[in-house]
This record gives structure tokens, C-alpha cells and sequence, in this order.
């Protein structure tokens, strides 16, 4: 398991999964990676987020590693006349592979272990943790719970280093965002830090550092989520 | 990816007759309709609510912070099988356009998948062969979603008479992609031929396969 990241390709992938001291969710997981294809980039750091998992406690591995999400279910007949529908929009007797819901249980893992928990966050301001999870509460902090133990705080580590944190700005724009927790902390995250063209190559955040209009910002944020 | 795309000339020239197609009244029309949050409408409604800023390159809206255009600004995205050729995977493409963020289907409860058809054929410029001609080409499908929206709003202006767009979708495949305007939705029937949640057991070994085809991850948040 100490392949670097760049080589990593599904050929490698399926040649890890080939050793006999992993578990099965873990040799499922990496099978299912390789399925995807070579040129994914976040999958090709797949033995990464493996390696950051052993960190965590066997319960919370075994929930990253065997979420519910990942069954899929058995689809029950769907009556003729819908069956027609999909047929006419070409679409018939699907394969229903887990792959790409295995790949996103493993782009969350791998993005949880880059967040800080509550104690480190409440180090890194010099605060009480009870004092993190009650600025968390007001939405001052960007915060959302990890997958395996709903009661734990995971808190991106950008907006400490950008110094964020405090900023009434800040805590404007994540009002005005969902609740991390109902949609997907990853996307939000990529809304927030991704440079934009209609900000001059500029992030969100950048954009909110240099002076642009939070209620802009504000405005944007109605829009997060919405289909086209 | 995006690319260079200049601003709509002052006026646009009349439309030539090859440059309008029409979709017949069968035809099947997909799409992945929202039935939660803060913008949430019926199947064959339009979006008022614009231009979105990441998204929505047709968005006709006029330019500046998205906000409620009703009733003069409205837009539905959908995509169909090439009426020409009768091929294509429109759920790719709908899906497509639902990716949020970092090639992420999120798939929230309540998101749909809705097949309409019109009460009547829908007139539509034709970008494939229109854009080829004003030599906005391919970029209309490329370029920055604001530069686009710039064109879209010009189109709207000029064409009043027609329902809609169709283009080509910037995730390529044969299917083609359409936005249409509010008088373009009138023409829909209120009842959609199949609406199934994204979710439903159903569905989702349809949505995993086409996922796997456009390599994208699923999100299940709720799960």
C-alpha cells in the first residue's frame, strides 16, 4: 500500500486489491475505484485516503469503508407503460454499479481527514472546543459532522488560514448558504474556494478578503444548489 | 474547460429557415426537476430565478445578481435524443448539468427525473448551424457561463418569436441539449410522462450506470 499517487492507475489499483491481508470492504472499494477509469485524480489517490483511514478507530474505518449508501438496492418492476418512457430515452436493463457512490464515500473520506476536528480547531483559536461547537451552532464556523459518529465536528482548515474566522462577513455568507450538513460539504467548499471567471480568476472567499459586496456574494448564495 | 467568446454584435440578423428545427410534439423531452428549496416550481415550469452564476449558459436573465424575473424572464433546461437521427443518452446530459461542484452528482431527495413532451412542436434555433454562422460556433457551448448569458439574453431580445434554443451540450454525445423560454414551456404539457425521484430504486441503477459513463461521483447526502 505505499504506492505514490501519480502511478497510481487502475492497473494498480486492481493489483493492490490483490492483497490477501485487506479486508473485503477494502479490496471492494479499491475494484470499484478501478472501474472508474485511470485519469481521475482524486480516485488516484485512493491508498492515500486508505492509509489516513487505519488512523481513524476501526468503527469509523468500517463506516467509511461500508456505508449503507454503497447497497444498492434491488429495483422493483417498474410498469410497462414508465418502462416505455425510459426506453424511448434509451434507456434499458441497467447494470446498476455501485462504483461511483463507492467513489464519493471515498472523496468525503478522503476530504473529512483534511478537516479539523473541534479540539484542533479550539487550539488553533486558543479557545474551549465547547466555545467551537458554539460559534458551529451560530454559523460563525464552517462546519459539518463526519460521516462515521454524527456528534462529531469536522471544520474545513481553509478559513483558519485565511482568517475567516471572525470576520462578520464571513458569517453573513454562511448564513446564507445551506446547512453543510444537507448537501454536500465538498461542493459547498469548492463554491467557496474555486477561482471564477465573473471574479476575475478569484475565489469566493479571495473576493470576499479583497472587499467585494458580501450582498453579492449573498445573492450568489441563493443560487448554490439550484438546478439549471 | 472554457474558451474565448466575444460579445453579441448590437443587432442579430434575421434567422435563416435552416436554422430553425423543430421538435415534434411526441418527442420526448428530459429533465432533472428540484421539488425542494428556495426555488423549487412544477415540472414544466420555468426558472424565474437568474442568471445563475456557475451555471445555466442560456440563462436569458438580465445580466447582474440573480434574482426573481418573473414574468419576463423564465428558463427550462432539458435534452432529448437527436430528433434527427432518434439517438443519444438525454439522462447524461441532464445529469451533466446537475454536477454542482468538482465533478459531484449530488443527489438530494426530492430531485427528479421528468419526461415531458409539448402539446404542440417546438420551434427552436438551431446553435448548431446559427452559431456557425454569427462565428460564435462551438464557444457558445464552452465559454463562460456569463459570456454566454450575454448571447442568450441578445437571442431572447431578437427571437421572440421562437421557444427556445438547442445546442449542442458541452459534454458532447448525441444527444441534444435545449433551453427553453417561458412561451416555450406553455407548450408543455402539465403532466409528464414519467417523474421519478433520482433516488427511487427504480432510477438509480440508470443514474450509477450513466455516473459511471461521465465519470462523475455520487453524493447521497441524507444517507
Amino acid at each position: 500500500m505505499a504506492a505514490t499517487a501519480p502511478d497510481r492507475d487502475a492497473r494498480t489499483l486492481r493489483e493492490l486489491a490483490a492483497d490477501d491481508r485487506l479486508s473485503s470492504s477494502a479490496r471492494r472499494l479499491l475494484l470499484a475505484a478501478a472501474d472508474l477509469g485511470e485519469d481521475d485524480a482524486a480516485l488516484a489517490d485512493l491508498a492515500d485516503v486508505l492509509d489516513g483511514l487505519r488512523a481513524l478507530d476501526p468503527d469509523a474505518m468500517a463506516a467509511l469503508l461500508e456505508p449503507p449508501a454503497t447497497r444498492v438496492d434491488v429495483a422493483p418492476g417498474l410498469p410497462d407503460a414508465e418502462r416505455a418512457v425510459l426506453a424511448r430515452i434509451g434507456l434499458e436493463d441497467p447494470n446498476g454499479t455501485d462504483a461511483p457512490v463507492v467513489a464519493g464515500r471515498v472523496v468525503r473520506g478522503r476530504f473529512e481527514l483534511s478537516c479539523l476536528d473541534a479540539v484542533a480547531a479550539a487550539t488553533r483559536l486558543g479557545v474551549d472546543p465547547s466555545r467551537i461547537r458554539q460559534l458551529l451552532g451560530e454559523r460563525r464556523l464552517l462546519g459539518f459532522h463526519a460521516t462515521s459518529g454524527r456528534r462529531r465536528w469536522l471544520l474545513p482548515e481553509f478559513q483558519f488560514q485565511l482568517g475567516l474566522v471572525g470576520l462578520d462577513a464571513w458569517t453573513v455568507l454562511l448564513r446564507a448558504l445551506p446547512e453543510p450538513d444537507t448537501t454536500s460539504p465538498t461542493a459547498l467548499v469548492s463554491w467557496l474556494t474555486r477561482s471564477r471567471d465573473h471574479l476575475g480568476d478569484r475565489s469566493r472567499v479571495q473576493a470576499l478578503l479583497d472587499g467585494y459586496p458580501v450582498d453579492h456574494l449573498v445573492a450568489e448564495a441563493g443560487a448554490f444548489g439550484v438546478a439549471a | 474547460m472554457t474558451s474565448r467568446l466575444l460579445p453579441p454584435p448590437e443587432q442579430l440578423p434575421d434567422v435563416l429557415p435552416h436554422e430553425v428545427v423543430e421538435i415534434p410534439a411526441v418527442h420526448p423531452l428530459v429533465r432533472v426537476h428540484d421539488t425542494t428549496g428556495t426555488h423549487a416550481r412544477g415540472p414544466d415550469e420555468p426558472r424565474w430565478f437568474g442568471p445563475l452564476p456557475d451555471r445555466g449558459r442560456f440563462d436569458h436573465h438580465p445580466a447582474g445578481p440573480p434574482r426573481d424575473h418573473r414574468p419576463d424572464h423564465g428558463v427550462l433546461y432539458a435534452a432529448c435524443r437527436d430528433p434527427s437521427t432518434g439517438t443519444g443518452r438525454p439522462l447524461d446530459t441532464v445529469l451533466a448539468e446537475w454536477v454542482q461542484e468538482e465533478h459531484e452528482l449530488m443527489l438530494r431527495p426530492g430531485l427528479r427525473l421528468v419526461v415531458l413532451r409539448s402539446e404542440r412542436p417546438l420551434r427552436l434555433l438551431d446553435l448548431r448551424t446559427w452559431a456557425q454562422r454569427l462565428r460564435a460556433g462551438t464557444h457558445l457551448s464552452t465559454a463562460a457561463h456569463q459570456a454566454v448569458q450575454q448571447w442568450a439574453h441578445a437571442i431572447r431580445r431578437a427571437y421572440r418569436a421562437l421557444d427556445g434554443v438547442l445546442y449542442v451540450p458541452s459534454t458532447g454525445g448525441e444527444s441534444v441539449a435545449i433551453a427553453l423560454h417561458e412561451q416555450g414551456c406553455d407548450a408543455l404539457a402539465a403532466t409528464p410522462l414519467l417523474a421519478r425521484d433520482l433516488r427511487d430504486p427504480a432510477m438509480l441503477p440508470h443514474v450509477q450506470d450513466a455516473a459511471l459513463r461521465l465519470r462523475l461521483q455520487i453524493v447521497l447526502p441524507g444517507r
